[in-house]
Parts: structure tokens; C-alpha cells; sequence
């Protein structure tokens, strides 16, 4: 009895420390907007047989938007609702701005790759998949809805892994490539919000 | 009389108790934290938490600092030295106790053999 209560007050303690070591990455609301945006557009696009050369043009725009007016608004919101941490400096960090980067060279290139070959111009979505999926491929403590997290994040970069690859084979359109992709992310990032939502309530992970 | 192997490893009571415990977690993850995030993590009250905060901090294990930010006063803690010492110390005696509350297994006796009833076979 006494060792269950021991080893119940450890796992409690590895859940704070997951909460806080990951707390950036479980503000899941940061971009619920861009990944709904982009289905959206994708679905519309696809039903109204909008010309695949715009999408360049049309998904610049929802970055720009998606920076410049929803993210210092959600993070001045999270930050306001569920407080601030400080991690030390991270190798992490570098790595996603370099990502970013990527991203916005690569979208402009797809234009032309998709000029030479419509099937394999989804080479900008890589570096949003590298951007995403490690995130929450942690090793996971004994807690079922952080175990459960970890199981969504490993289904979903499968699931992308095979679509990205796929795609090129199967001749699907980006329109349809970037509405699974967004979807799948969407409901990731809408996963994590909750996740963390739960976990920061103050009673489910207390030790009192 | 108790045998010096099974005395109990000594519990650092400061460390021990829960919220103070729960605080000295979420600390022991990041470089620093502020007052909100660690109320919405342990889920103590504003007055329980600055109690908790203030003694931590008397004790040593904890370092706070207050900063004014867009005309509002943020409080941050980390956590020093001396409190993640005396974090993992805890667990090494936790650890410890619950090693000692470990039934022990049970060696294999040799139980002594019974007598045989059966009837010796008749020689003839």
C-alpha cells in the first residue's frame, strides 16, 4: 500500500514535470487557426476546382495573416490564462526558426516544382511536419491522457509520412494533400489545448 | 530493538509536504516560473501559495524575484541549488523507504521429509 502511494506521488511528479517541461508545445490554440484556414481553403478549392498554381499566392497570405494578427494575440491570451515559464536555451528553438525559414522558401519553390510536375509540389509541407510532429514524441510518463498524446502524435506523423509519400504516386491534387494534412494537424493542436487545459486545472495533477 | 539497516531513511519534512512538494516539482522542470503558472499547476490558492512560496524560499530552496512588467509586478520563482539538492535527496530516500517496505522474498526451505506411509513393498 505504501509503495502504490510512493509510486503514485512520483508519477504525479513526472506529470509536472512534463506539464512544465512542455508547456510552449501543449499551447495547442497557437495554430488551430492556420491548420483550420488551410482546410478550409483546401475543401473550397477542391470543390470549386480552384487553379492549384494559386495556392502559393492564397497560403502566403494566411501565414501572413495567421503572424502578424493571431499569434502575439494567443500568446499574450495564453500567457495571461495560464502564466509564464522560462525554459533555459534550447537547441529546439534554433531548430524551428530554421524551419520557419525553410517554410518560406520552400512554398515559393513549390510554384515552380509544381510547373515541372503537379505531383510533386509538396515539398513545403516537410518542413511543417518537422515543425509539428517531434513536439510530442516525448517518452510520456505513466498518465493515460499524456500516454494518449503521444499515441495521436506517432498515428498522425505515420498517417502524414504516408500521404506525403503516397501522394506523388497516387496523383492526388494539393488541394486534397493539404486538406488531409491540415486536418490531421488540427486535430492534434486541438488535442494538446485540451490536454493542457486538463492538466492545468490544479486538481487533477496535484499531490494533495 | 531496531537493527541500524532497518531504520527508516530520514525524511526532509520541508520537502515532504504536499504543496510544497508539487512546487518544487514543477521548479525542478524549467529555469523559472511564474506565480500564475505555478497556481494553475498545483491548484493551491493565492494565500496558500504565497505561504508555500515564502517558506520555500526562507528555507533557502527557492530563489523569487519580482519584476515590474507593463505596470504590473510578476513574481517569479526558480528553484537554487540547495532546493534541487534537496529534491533529489528526497527521492533517494523515498526511494530508499520504499525499498525497506519491500517484502523480502522468501527463501526456498528445504521442509523436512515427512515419514512415508506407504507400505514398504514386501520382499520375499
Amino acid at each position: 500500500m505504501y509503495s502504490d502511494a510512493l509510486r503514485s506521488a512520483i508519477r504525479r511528479g513526472d506529470q509536472f514535470g512534463y506539464v512544465t517541461r512542455h508547456f510552449r508545445d501543449l499551447q495547442g490554440l497557437r495554430y488551430v487557426p492556420l491548420w483550420a484556414a488551410w482546410l478550409v481553403l483546401s475543401v473550397f478549392a477542391e470543390a470549386t476546382q480552384l487553379p492549384e498554381r494559386r495556392f502559393v499566392e492564397i497560403n502566403m497570405l494566411i501565414v501572413v495573416a495567421f503572424c502578424a494578427a493571431w499569434l502575439p494575440w494567443i500568446i499574450r491570451w495564453y500567457r495571461l490564462h495560464y502564466g509564464t515559464v522560462t525554459e533555459g536555451p534550447s537547441r529546439s528553438d534554433t531548430l524551428r526558426m530554421y524551419l520557419f525559414m525553410c517554410f518560406l522558401l520552400a512554398l515559393p519553390a513549390s510554384l515552380f516544382i509544381h510547373s515541372l510536375d503537379r505531383y510533386q509540389a509538396y515539398g513545403y509541407l516537410w518542413p511543417v511536419f518537422i515543425f509539428v510532429l517531434p513536439s510530442g514524441l516525448h517518452l510520456p510518463p505513466a498518465n493515460l491522457p499524456i500516454r494518449v498524446r503521444f499515441l495521436v502524435y506517432l498515428a498522425a506523423g505515420l498517417a502524414l509520412l504516408l500521404l506525403i509519400g503516397c501522394a506523388p504516386v497516387l496523383h492526388l491534387s494539393v488541394w486534397r494533400v493539404q486538406a488531409s494534412f491540415s486536418g490531421t494537424l488540427l486535430v492534434v493542436s486541438l488535442y494538446d489545448h485540451w490536454l493542457l487545459s486538463r492538466l492545468l486545472n490544479g486538481t487533477h495533477g496535484s499531490f494533495l | 530493538m531496531i537493527e541500524p539497516e532497518q531504520r527508516m531513511p530520514a525524511i526532509d519534512r520541508l520537502v515532504h509536504e504536499p504543496a510544497r512538494l508539487t512546487i518544487l516539482c514543477v521548479l525542478a522542470a524549467c529555469e523559472r516560473a511564474d506565480f500564475l503558472f505555478l497556481e494553475r499547476a498545483t491548484g493551491l490558492t493565492r494565500g496558500n501559495l504565497s505561504v508555500q512560496l515564502s517558506r520555500l524560499e526562507d528555507a533557502g530552496l527557492i530563489e523569487i524575484e519580482k519584476i515590474i512588467l507593463r505596470k504590473r509586478t510578476l513574481t517569479t520563482a526558480s528553484l537554487a541549488r540547495r532546493g534541487r539538492q534537496a529534491l533529489d535527496s528526497y527521492w533517494q530516500a523515498m526511494e530508499a523507504m520504499r525499498a525497506q517496505g519491500q517484502p523480502r522474498p522468501a527463501k526456498a526451505v528445504r521442509s523436512p521429509r515427512r515419514p512415508s506411509t506407504r507400505p514398504a513393498p514386501a520382499t520375499t
